[in-house]
């Protein structure tokens, strides 16, 4: 079953296939939940929006064409649904919080095995939650999706170079406001 | 900086640059144009990032989404029809048996609410007659729609079946069959599930512990010794060992069900 391509299933799902949808959820359930945690760092969140994801591919199945990437396809529905539940919650701001940083540590089992990573996480944590939603998202999509820049280029509508620029000015506020938070220990 | 420099370093960090543009980046470096300390600054700080462990969502969504789907898929069929609403009533009631069924379930209810609204208690009896015989008739569409062909009937079968009470032993065999021998895993999960809802039964449970040994499907396993580990069943132990003892058992599906039989207390 492994060797359908993403493509060749969601086109069988279009035909009425729906039982393959699980096959695509298998695939991608985890990666797409990566995104909307570290986007939200809210766990039930992120899990009603994956479950919407996937909902929505069922209910716009027609429009699919198979002429581009699925997961390109995935992630505009991904980000059309993220955009959404802002608005409807009005919380487009991308401010620091203390508990809901504190929130993403307590949930990571992994973090807590190491002090020093942990250390540094939370430091990134709190550097990534200062960037712009711009920035943020295309760390996302490059570092942790492992979208390459072509794909990102066509997700966010803008050319392959201007993704490798993007993806420089986020990296480099990154390490900026990092080195900041490193050098004032208070400020976590 | 200028914009080919930003993109080129982020190329190099992330390895992607060709052996060519890599000598061109040296030269760059040479030049004065990257600044490499910079850059190997954020080739740490990525490194950071890339060493985080992934987010790992709950079992919930898991379940949510085969729900979800399961619900889909019983509902596909009607979906595909274009015909207009009255001809989708009219073809289900006279196009075959069990429109015709469904027609005088229907009008018996519509006998039911008239008389328990204007009767009085000497049709009480009748009533109480009529009831028996509607019960019937949805057992009998039961039965009829758990041997179609579809997937999608057989499912809607089994979802009618758990409106029924489960003293019924006919509704009991009847599950049991799907559950052992229908050959969607859709639909033995969905029998299972309505079974699991009779399991105060002791016959019911009898049958679902015999029912283990007789599963191929690593999926159905899994959820049978589920089922087991909440209802301790200690009589399934035996079954589940004989499935851990097979050679052709998938070792994931051998790590869970041990996990299950040492949960059975």
């Amino acid at each position: 079953m492994d060797s359908l391509s993403d493509n060749a299933l969601m086109l069988q799902v279009k035909e009425g296939q729906l039982d393959k949808l699980g096959l695509l959820f298998e695939r991608y359930n985890k990666s797409l939940y990566g995104f909307f945690y570290r986007l939200t760092l809210d766990r039930e969140i992120s899990e009603d929006l994956v479950q919407n994801v996937f909902l929505r591919m069922m209910k716009y199945k027609h429009s699919y064409k198979g002429d581009g990437q699925f997961k390109t396809w995935m992630y505009h529905m991904a980000r059309n649904l993220f955009a959404d539940h802002y608005r409807k919650n009005k919380k487009m701001g991308y401010k620091e919080d203390v508990e809901v940083t504190d929130k993403y540590f307590r949930n990571e089992n992994n973090a807590e095995s190491n002090r020093i990573q942990r250390e540094e996480m939370d430091l990134l944590q709190h550097a990534m939650n200062q960037l712009t939603f711009e920035k943020k998202e295309v760390l996302i999509l490059s570092k942790y999706q492992e979208m390459r820049y072509k794909d990102i280029a066509d997700l966010l509508g803008i050319t392959e170079s201007a993704v490798k620029v993007r993806i420089f000015r986020a990296l480099k506020d990154l390490k900026m406001v990092y080195m900041q938070l490193e050098a004032t220990p208070s400020a976590q | 900086m200028e914009e080919k420099y930003m993109s080129m370093i982020t190329e190099f960090i992330d390895g992607t640059l060709s052996p060519e543009r890599e000598k061109e980046f040296h030269q760059y470096v040479r030049e004065g144009h990257i600044d490499m300390a910079e850059v190997e600054e954020m080739a740490k700080i990525q490194g950071v990032m890339l060493s985080s462990s992934a987010p790992e969502p709950s079992s919930v969504l898991k379940e949510n989404f085969y729900q979800m789907l399961n619900e889909a898929q019983v509902k596909q069929p009607e979906a595909n029809y274009g015909s207009s609403l009255l001809e989708k009533i009219k073809s289900f009631l006279f196009a075959n048996q069990y429109g015709r069924m469904a027609f005088g379930i229907g009008l018996l209810a519509v006998g039911l609410f008239f008389g328990t609204t204007w009767g009085n208690n000497s049709y009480k009896e009748e009533l109480s007659d009529l009831n028996g015989q509607m019960v019937e008739m949805r057992e009998m569409m039961m039965m009829a729609m758990l041997e179609k062909e579809s997937v999608s009937d057989r499912l809607k079968g089994v979802q009618m079946s758990s409106q029924l009470s489960s003293s019924n032993q006919k509704v009991i065999d009847a599950l049991f069959l799907t559950l052992n021998s229908d050959p969607s895993t859709n639909v033995r999960i969905a029998a299972l599930n309505t079974l699991a809802e009779f399991a105060n039964d002791p016959k019911v449970r009898e049958g679902l512990v015999n029912s283990i040994s007789k599963q191929k499907s690593p999926l159905m396993q899994v959820n049978l010794a589920e089922l087991m580990v909440k209802l301790q069943e200690t009589k399934a132990k035996d079954e589940l060992n004989s499935i851990l003892e097979n050679d052709q058992t998938p070792e994931d599906v051998k790590v869970t069900l041990k996990a299950s039989i040492e949960k059975i207390i």
